[in-house]
């Protein structure tokens, strides 16, 4: 029997990588290739032809404010396949300042307001300043002890407001079909590997192919041992 | 009152050296401190040399001040500069204070320079006073508080004016925007297509990948590291061009290079020590020193590297390699040059904190070090410490590094007895310097240990 393969797209890899995204694309390549796949992984920018049909799973990671702007003025001539693919239940990550461009508009300290792609109805507002923090969200859909608590850095210049799908319980991180967007920055993917599994399992799942789990592997370790710490004192 | 402030100044700064002990290492920062307090203005009211020279960006600024200052000291010029290591506000207020006459206000220096703090330039002098600033680079540096390189570049840029003679280093593109931006003058150097370039980029931080200008994507025909080479943009006039000081020939085996055709050396086999040398070269010949004077403080004179002391462990060399978390490029360096060694190798990493300014510990910057480098026969054994180990075991696991090879070590205290034990080949600890302080400090008792036995 000739075995499916999983299409990822990582978007714009060479503008929205701020800090460690690439981990992210990384996760992906192993966590799928222990399920005896091999993954077909497309490195796309300004310049390609960006199919919203052809890919399972479409990743565009963090990045500076004038990449952010950039990338913007590209995926606006997408802006109707983009719409149409979240609706169709294809599968996003979002993650950093990426989200603010799904959303209607970014309005700047500056006053100016650049209009987004209105997949979703909210709206990113620069705050006069910068949020840094590290961030432990609860994620209901998971297991307390498997993957419950998502970890992660968060860097951006925008707050989000009315988000109606929100996820974590927080306006900045959104769920909505199979797209998901959220704050942090870096190798969330890697940082969170329950929160991995279970993207994966709904991918899997769709496809008609089984996703097992297993969390023996070094990536469960680190994120259990990270979360004594900050239970502690981090 | 200007003179009361450099009594007041100096006074403490005696009193700090009496009683550093009980104040901790404030003994350079508390008496700028207290001045600016009382007047930040006051470093507008004194009379400075001919040349006051500013050296900041994201890695390099320290070893580019110590090698200039070496050639001034060289030419016989008295100069002023921070060979403390304190390059923030408070801590050049104490410098230049404590150097200034009380009478006559005049700071008694030829040259004053100054490793500056990329954040912390703006407001300290009153326009005019800095003639020239050096930035060796503009790159990923401590998250948390420079964001990324785009917001440190445009942070330096609001901090000067146009009469700030602006020295770059024209490979790293960011740096080059100043070519937009600033009127005043610009001095660029850079290094040439030498046997250490890469035509892919050697890293994963790929920062600055389009023009500024026209937005299209830049091309380059070489990496140094990260997002420094020589690159030009395929639609617009934008490139890296060709700096008035070049730097070709590199050659780290027999530790030279070539400056402008000349044959100088380097007092460390590691790439970055070109880049330092020929900042310190530019900024001598910008201020005038006489050419034999630098040539000799180069090439005769040339001044011993801290950083090649060795240590040995059971006749096994021990390099210390400092290695600034938060700071790919910092990493790349240590990774590229284990590489280069010969024979086995044995490899520490690790640390207790990401950073010992703020307490968040974010490990993205993991994901851009080139850990894969590390993938090389000759390593025998990788000793991971501190309490982020996992992380960084993870990441050496997606680096493909056998795991056979990892050693993670629960008690750090039993560091060199595990890799007295379990490992093989010549040591090179790849840490930040606390770490390193902490390395040193276990190796003398492992050490003594022994010589009582």
């Amino acid at each position: 029997m000739k075995i499916k393969t999983i299409k990822i797209a990582h978007l714009y890899y060479d503008l929205m990588n701020l800090y460690g995204e690439t981990g992210n694309i990384k996760a992906l390549k192993i966590f799928i290739e222990r399920q005896g796949i091999e993954p077909e992984i497309h490195f796309l920018t300004i310049g390609d032809d960006i199919d919203f049909k052809a890919y399972d799973f479409y990743y565009i990671g963090a990045g500076s404010e004038n990449n952010q702007k950039l990338v913007l003025d590209d995926l606006m001539k997408y802006k109707n396949d983009i719409k149409a693919a979240i609706e169709d239940g294809k599968m996003f990550l979002a993650t950093g300042n990426t989200m603010d461009l799904f959303g209607k508009k970014i309005k700047l300290k500056n006053g100016e307001v650049i209009p987004c792609l209105e997949v979703f109805d909210y709206q990113a507002v620069e705050q006069e300043k910068r949020l840094v923090s590290e961030i432990r969200y609860k994620f209901d859909d998971l297991l307390e002890g498997k993957g419950r608590d998502i970890l992660g850095f968060k860097n951006c210049s925008c707050n989000i407001l009315h988000n109606k799908y929100r996820m974590f319980g927080f306006p900045n991180n959104i769920k909505y079909n199979n797209f998901y967007g959220m704050d942090f920055v870096g190798p969330v993917l890697i940082r969170n590997p329950y929160f991995t599994d279970m993207l994966l399992k709904i991918l899997f799942e769709s496809k008609k192919l089984k996703y097992k789990e297993d969390d023996s592997s070094i990536e469960y370790k680190a994120y259990h041992e990270y979360l004594k710490m900050f239970n502690t004192d981090i | 009152m200007t003179t009361i402030y450099i009594f007041l100044c100096k006074t403490l700064t005696i009193a700090c050296h009496i009683f550093g002990k009980l104040i901790g290492k404030q003994g350079t920062v508390f008496p700028g401190r207290v001045i600016n307090h009382f007047n930040s203005r006051v470093l507008y009211k004194l009379k400075y040399p001919k040349y006051v020279i500013g050296v900041t960006g994201s890695s390099g600024k320290g070893s580019t001040v110590n090698m200039a200052a070496h050639i001034f000291k060289e030419a016989g010029l008295k100069v002023v500069w921070n060979n403390s290591g304190s390059n923030v506000r408070n801590g050049l207020t104490t410098l230049i204070l404590n150097n200034t006459n009380m009478f006559t206000k005049k700071v008694k220096a030829d040259v004053v320079l100054l490793e500056m703090d990329e954040r912390y330039i703006d407001g300290l002098f009153k326009s005019g006073t800095l003639t020239h600033l050096l930035i060796t680079n503009v790159t990923r540096d401590q998250p948390a508080r420079n964001i990324h390189p785009e917001v440190i570049f445009e942070k330096i840029m609001s901090s000067i004016d146009d009469k700030v003679t602006l020295i770059i280093n024209a490979d790293d593109p960011i740096l080059n925007r100043v070519k937009f931006l600033h009127k005043g003058q610009i001095i660029c150097y850079g290094i040439s297509k030498n046997k250490y370039s890469f035509t892919d980029t050697p890293s994963y931080a790929v920062d600055a990948a389009y023009c500024p200008k026209c937005h299209a994507k830049l091309k380059y025909t070489i990496y140094h590291y990260g997002h420094l080479g020589i690159y030009s943009c395929p639609k617009c006039d934008f490139e890296r061009g060709k700096p008035k000081y070049e730097a070709t020939d590199l050659d780290l085996n027999n530790g030279t290079f070539k400056i402008n055709k000349e044959k100088y050396k380097l007092n460390k086999n590691v790439f970055f020590a070109a880049y330092y040398t020929l900042a310190a070269y530019v900024i001598a010949m910008e201020a005038g020193v006489k050419k034999d004077a630098i040539d000799r403080a180069i090439n005769i004179d040339t001044p011993v590297s801290k950083r090649m002391k060795e240590y040995t462990l059971d006749g096994r060399t021990i390099e210390m390699l400092e290695s600034k978390n938060e700071n790919s490029l910092s990493y790349l360096q240590s990774l590229n040059y284990i590489k280069n060694q010969m024979g086995k190798k044995t490899v520490i990493m690790g640390f207790e904190n990401v950073s010992r300014r703020y307490k968040f510990n974010d490990l993205s910057w993991l994901w851009d070090v080139n850990f894969e480098l590390l993938n090389d026969e000759n390593i025998d054994k990788i000793f991971l410490i501190g309490r982020f180990k996992y992380d960084v075991a993870t990441r050496l696991f997606y680096a493909n590094i056998p795991s056979d090879k990892l050693v993670l070590v629960d008690n750090l205290s039993d560091v060199w007895n595990m890799v007295k034990k379990d490992s093989q080949g010549n040591i090179y600890t790849m840490v930040c310097f606390d770490m390193t302080a902490v390395l040193k400090k276990l190796l003398k008792e492992v050490q003594d240990e022994n010589k009582d036995n």
